[in-house]
Order: C-alpha cells, then structure tokens, then sequence
C-alpha cells in the first residue's frame, strides 16, 4: 500500500507521550476484572504449553506405562492413565500444540480471507457487492461443521486440513462483520474529509477506514478462536485428524469414550480442558469488543 | 398549594468517574418554583444544569451521589426516596418533557398506547375512560386532531408533534409542575417558537410551575419569571430577568449576552478591526445557475441560482428540510447536481473529487463539518491529520516543511503546539472545531463551505470560533459560504444572506438589507421567531 513515512513523521509516532498512559491504563482496568485475568492466564499457560511442553512435565506422551493402565487420577498422575498407561496430564500438555495451532491457522484463514472480501463487497458496494455477499450467504446456509468436513474429505486428513476447512467454514461471518463495519465507517465524516485532503480512493481505505473498521473485526477473531477451538477438536475426535499415537485434544477425548461410564476421567479431564480455554477466549472477546 | 412546588436547598451532587475519583457537579445549588413560575436554568455543557434538572425528579445515575442539601417536592424531602416511593411522585405530582422528541417515544408503538399508558400507571380506569383522558391531554397539548394520532406511530409525526405528544404525556396525570430539559433545542425556531408560547399559555392558564433547562439564554430571557444561571456547577447568576439581563452581576453573565446568537446580535469583526476593503470585490468566487439536486421523489434543491463574491461571508439559512446542506454538498462536490451547474473561480466542480486529477478543486476550496468529533479520525493526532492535505495537496514537499506548516497553522487558529501529538478523544469540541479549520487552511484555500460548523459548540466557544473564522477572514482573504439553521449566527457573521425553503431561495441580498427590510413574509416569519427579541429591548434601554 501507498503509505510512505517519512522520517519525521515517524519519530512523531514513536514518541508520541501519551502511549505508555494507555497502556498502563488499560492494565489497570484490565487488573479490576477478575475473570478477565483469570481467562488471559488460561490463555497464557495453554500458549506455553503449546510451545514449551517439555517444562510442564518430565513425562513422555507415547511412553507406554507398565501395569498402572486405567489409574484414576492421583498425584502422580492428576488426570490419571489409560488403557495402554500413559499419563493423560502429559499427553493433554503435548496435544495442546496440535490443537492451538490448527485453531490459530484457521482463524488466521477465515480473518484474512473474510477481510479482504468484506472490504471489497463494502468499499464497492454495486454489482461486486452483490455477488461476493450472495456468495458469503451459500457459506453461511451451510452449517460450519458440515462444511468443515466435506472440505477435510475432499483434501484428506491431517491437522492442517483440518484448520484450512474449520478456516473455510468461518470466513462468512468475518466477511460480514468486515462489511458492515466498513460501510459505517465510509460513512463517517472524517472519511470524506480524506478525500477533501486529496487522498486517493485505496490511500483514504487503508488509512482511514480500515484502522477503525478492525476492532470490531479483531474482536470477532477472539471470539472465532473458541469456536474454531471446538471445531477442531470435533473433527480430532471424529478422528479427521492426527493419526494416533500422536497426542491432540479432540482425539484425548475420543480415545476414552469407549470407557466413559467405567473410567470417566479419560474423556472429561481433556474435555474439561477445551470448555475452559473456550469460555476464556469468549470472556476476552466480550472485553476486546468494547 | 401555598409554598414552592419544587425547592432545591444548598445541593451538591458528585460524579465517580472512570478512575473511582469524584468529580463535583453541582456545588451547593439552590432554586425555588413556585406555582405558576416559569423558572429557567441556563448554563452551557458541563455546567451541571442536566444534572439539576434529573436530582428533582430523583433520577441520578448509579455513579452520581448527593453529597449535601436537599430536594423537596411538594414539601416532601426526596432526598434517599426509594425508586417506588418516588414513582408516587413522578407524573403525579412532577412531570418531565424530555430533551430528544426523536428518542423519547417509543418507536413501536403507537401514539394512543403511549399516552393511554402513561395514564394508566396511576390512575385505574378502562382502556376507553383512558383514551378520553389522554384525548383531553392532547388536545391540551396543542394537537386538535387526536384521533387522527391515535393509530399513527412516532415516526409519522414531525418534530414539532413528536414534542407535543411528550407534553400530553407529561401532562397526563395532571402534575403541578412541569421540567422541561431542552424542550425545543432539537427543533427549528419557528416551531420552538410555538411549543414555548404552548407551555407559556399551560403555566398562566393551569397555574403549572415550569422549571426549564436551557443552553440558550435567548430563550431564558422571554419566557421567564426567574433566571438562574449556571457555570461548573455553581449559580454565578439568580434573579428576575430585569435584573439578569439588564444589570448583571457576574462578568460570565454578561459574556454569555453579548456571545449569545440572539436577534440582537451584530457582525462580529476579527481582532485587528482592519478589514480590507478591497476584498468587497463584486467579483464572483462561486456560481450556481439553475442547480438542482432531487433524491428519487424528493426535492432536495430545487433550481437555484446564485452568486457569492470574493472576500465576503455568504451565509445560507434555513429551516430543516430547506437544502441549504444539500447546496453545500453540490458547492463542495460531495454531490452531484441532477440539473444545472456549479463553478467555482469560472471551472466547473469536478463530479468526482475523489481522483488525484482534481487536486486543484480541493486547493481552491475546502469543507468544514458540523460536528469536529467526527470529520478528525481518532486515530490520527492532530499533527498527522493536518499533515494529510499538506502531503496528499502537494502543498509542502519535504517533511521539514510540512512540520514547521503545522505549527504555524495550529498557531493560527489559536491552538498551542503542545495539541499537535494529542488525539481528538484528548480535545475539547472547540478545540477539534479549531484542528479541523487548520487542516481545511492546510490546503490553503480561497474558499471554505462552513456546513453548520458552529451548531455543535457551547455559546462561548462558538462565540469564539466565530471570532477566529473573521479573524482569518480579514487576514487571508477568504470566502466563507455559510450555512446555519441559526439567524442569530448570521448576524454575527454574514455580509450577504440567502434564505432558502423547501429548496428555493426565499430572498437574498446583503445581511442588513434582508434583515431589516425584508421583501417576503417567511423572512418576517424567521426573524420573529428567534429567542432574544427582549434583549434588544434591555439593550435598547440601556
């Protein structure tokens, strides 16, 4: 895009005095809030878990145990073992990376590809418009998890399958969200301004509309995460996913349900784990979309 | 009753802000109506006359607390009333004409149900004997024809009517005493001019006290028994209007006479009091011949034509639905026009300015919006959005220049250097009015289109913009169209005026000509319906 900084006008944003204010600010409303903090530090801790696993436990995931198969969670082993004796906390912690990532890769996909059509089909609006919010709506008729499945079966199995067709799935509604956005802010004053500044038509939306038009739309992303989370794990679990012995969450919860009224804790301590990083991110995007 | 309706004694209220610090709004205020009195509050925004006006109902926000003094209604002290025990009070004993007629009727129901309910909260009576009530109170309020209402929603009503139905609702349980927060400030001046003489007439005839809160002391000095004025909080002026308007005793108050828009204002000259005469050319700087702007079956402009000369203000009046904003659209080329032509320096305006061929368009001439929190983007600080016509007009062409051309035009329109790095959130609404001058002046235009660009602003701060805008006037030479709902703001600042209606010109000609000898019967109309006309009899007195 056009947008050439000088020198000057760079130092100018850089030292701008009041940055560090708002930043303090916003953490100190952020402090006051006490689910808010307790959601950021699940998301803190599954983040590390996802990229550092090793320092969260000595064990190893495919280490098969000897003797202590269906062991109830226990100090040694807080979410217990499984059938084949491996401990469930370490395979929970290994799994994360799988999942995070395929979550992350298909939010990334459905938020860059829902952008770039809903500030078209906004900024054109006319024939462009039309066609592209028509479009949008066929995705939309299809429920998400169906669709998600039909684009994993025709593109085979494998984790980033999974995240391209959860990613496929979720663009109708950030390109919703992004049209709307953008035609509300086109029509603010300041977008005419621009014009009247001699801005062209691609440095006025990539300037002026689109900053303001993202926030709204990052929030959307926050709150795409937990269901993208919840899709990916469906989809592991319906086993579209990693193959076995490699440890992911959807696939933690379908290896137990062959025992789930013997030995509960093999499915609903991994379960339990995807409800709360879901609710989480829900309680982040509520405050994002302030 | 023998004693005052409504008595404020010594109230200070208090707001939490954000940060869990308290900010006062009301220090020690006290204010007495007694039947039959209208009593005004005037004070400009943050004055505290809002937050007056809601403790007598018992209305305060969570955030607001009362921090000494006491509100009596009828002789009851309110004062830690529970919500349930203060709905005896509300609509039967007080009742509120609110701000917004546009916002205050529910949008889905219809006009019958909304009076017929705010009948029945008190009184137990069937759905006819309620409509016979609420027909009566509307009938009251001014609107003859309530059967024709009955069936019709808010959004079929003009302004003027969507107010009355708020009166009939106020009136409904029969209150002694009316408040009445900014009952026509969101109304043109002709139908303002009839809702007041309304509530006049209900006061003398039904004996209702009347507390009315007001921005425009225009308004305050003809229809009140007693004037209060407000500033941060405090009561800087009480008295009857004689006294108030005639001998002040704070210097406020009478800052506040002489910048009030009023009908007894006159032309406001920049501080150096030279004005060039040479620029009173005769030579036109815009043209429109024969313009015309319809949207679908509406008739926006309707075959204007007209001429603005170099160096002068041009103000554009009107009521709403006049086109007045619609033409400076069309002069700014924000819009096309359906038939007809708009040049500006003997060129045609461009269809479509938004293309770099047409810079010269926006170095010629530049537009200023009504409302400054909008035309800046919040993200941009002030340098940035003052920078952007600099760069995008090619007016500097090193960042060295740019920067130092930022700081002389922050410097002349009045601000200090220190804004260039705050955002607008961090401004007040003169201030953004100011930043977005400079950045219409970065330009370095011969012509600015002024779109209600004073409307938005406190009297004082408007008062003040318009001292700048006639400032840069006499030194820059330029040629302001101005376009305003306000007759009052024309005094102060037109040199020639043209009165439009439905599209039309009315009349056009030079302020003083049109003002004082005006040729059709609604310039008469619009002149006697702006507030003030009893200050220029104080001030003739004087």
């Amino acid at each position: 895009m056009p947008e050439q900084f000088t020198e000057a006008e760079l130092a100018l944003e850089s030292t701008a005095p009041d940055t560090g204010l708002r930043w303090a600010g916003a953490l100190r409303r952020t402090v006051r809030r006490p689910t808010l903090v307790a959601s950021w530090l699940v998301i803190v801790v599954v983040a590390l878990w996802a990229v550092i696993p090793g320092v969260f436990t000595t064990g190893d995931p495919l280490k098969i145990g000897s003797g202590d198969s269906f062991a109830a969670p226990s100090l040694s082993h807080p979410f217990g073992t499984d059938q084949l004796g491996r401990d469930l906390l370490t395979r929970t912690i290994f799994g994360t990376s799988e999942t995070v990532k395929a979550t992350l890769l298909a939010v990334l996909l459905g938020l860059i590809v829902g952008s770039i059509l809903g500030v078209l089909s906004g900024l054109a609006r006319g024939l462009v418009d039309t066609v592209l919010m028509r479009l949008v709506a066929v995705l939309l008729a299809i429920p998400g998890l169906l669709l998600a499945m039909a684009v994993v079966a025709a593109l085979g199995y494998g984790t980033t399958n999974i995240a391209i067709a959860v990613g496929v799935a979720s663009i109708a509604p950030f390109a919703r969200v992004m049209r709307s956005e953008v035609i509300r802010v086109a029509s603010i004053d300041y977008v005419t301004a621009a014009y009247g500044s001699g801005a062209g038509f691609l440095r006025t939306a990539w300037n002026h509309v689109l900053p303001n038009a993202a926030p709204t739309v990052l929030a959307l992303a926050a709150l795409e995460c937990g269901s993208a989370l919840l899709a990916v794990a469906s989809l592991g679990f319906l086993g579209f996913g990693t193959p076995p012995p490699r440890p992911e969450w959807g696939l933690a919860v379908a290896e137990g349900r062959n025992y789930l009224s013997i030995y509960p804790w093999i499915s609903l301590l991994p379960g339990l784990i995807i409800v709360v990083v879901v609710v989480a991110t829900n309680r982040i995007s509520k405050s994002l979309g302030r | 009753m023998d004693g005052p309706l409504l008595s404020v004694r010594d109230l200070g209220v208090t707001y939490q802000d954000r940060h869990g610090r308290s900010q006062p709004a009301l220090r020690g205020v006290s204010i007495d109506v007694l039947p039959g009195q209208t009593v005004t509050v005037v004070g400009e925004s943050g004055s505290g006359k809002s937050t007056l006006l809601n403790a007598a109902l018992g209305l305060l926000p969570p955030a607001a607390r009362v921090t000494q003094g006491q509100v009596l209604l009828g002789g009851n002290d309110i004062t830690g009333w529970t919500d349930k025990r203060l709905a005896t009070l509300r609509g039967t004993f007080v009742g509120l004409i609110p701000q917004d007629p546009g916002s205050s009727l529910d949008p889905v129901k219809k006009i019958g149900h909304q009076v017929c309910d705010a009948v029945r909260i008190h009184q137990k009576v069937s759905a006819a004997q309620a409509w016979r009530i609420a027909e009566a109170k509307l009938r009251l309020a001014g609107l003859p024809e309530p059967d024709r209402l009955r069936d019709q929603y808010p959004h079929e009503l003009s302004g003027g009517m969507r107010q009355r139905v708020l009166i009939a609702i106020a009136l409904a349980n029969d209150p002694a005493i009316l408040l009445a927060d900014e009952p026509t400030s969101a109304l043109d001046v002709g139908v303002q001019r009839q809702i007041l003489d309304h509530l006049e007439m209900l006061s003398d005839t039904l004996g209702l006290g009347i507390l009315l809160v007001t921005h425009d002391i225009g308004v305050a000095a003809d229809r009140s028994d007693r004037i209060m004025v407000l500033r941060d909080g405090s009561t800087v002026e009480d008295g009857d209007p004689g006294q108030v308007l005639g001998d002040p005793r704070s210097s406020y108050t009478r800052q506040l006479l002489a910048h009030a828009p009023t009908a007894a204002s006159t032309r406001v000259r920049g501080a150096g009091g030279t004005r060039a005469d040479t620029a009173d050319g005769d030579e036109s700087v815009i043209e429109l011949d024969a313009v015309a702007k319809h949207y679908s079956d509406v008739r926006a402009v309707d075959g204007v034509s007209l001429r603005v000369r170099r160096g002068r203000t041009h103000a554009i009046v009107g009521e709403s639905g006049a086109g007045k904003s619609t033409l400076g659209r069309l002069v700014a080329g924000l819009t096309a026009p359906t038939t007809g032509s708009v040049a500006v320096n003997g060129r045609p305006v461009p269809d479509a300015p938004r293309r770099a061929s047409q810079r010269w368009f926006h170095r010629q001439l530049q537009y200023v919006f009504q409302d400054p929190s909008n035309s800046l983007d919040p993200r941009y600080s002030v340098e940035r959005s003052i920078n952007e016509p600099l760069r995008n007009l090619r007016v500097r062409d090193t960042a060295r220049e740019r920067a130092q051309r930022v700081a002389e035009l922050l410097e002349a329109v009045g601000l200090d250097s220190s804004v260039a790095r705050r955002r607008p959130s961090e401004l007040s609404g003169g201030q953004r009015q100011r930043v977005a001058i400079a950045r219409a002046l970065a330009a370095e235009p011969e012509i600015l289109v002024l779109d209600e660009a004073v409307s938005a602003l406190d009297v004082s701060v408007q008062y003040q913009i318009i001292q700048l805008l006639a400032e840069l006037q006499d030194r820059l030479g330029l040629t302001y169209l101005f376009i305003t709902h306000d007759l009052g703001v024309v005094r102060m600042i037109g040199d020639d005026v043209t009165v439009m209606r439905h599209g039309r010109v009315v009349e056009t000609g030079p302020v003083d000509t049109v003002f004082s000898a005006p040729r059709e019967q609604y310039t008469v109309e619009l002149q006697e319906a702006i507030p003030g006309r009893s200050l220029r009899e104080v001030r003739e007195v004087a």
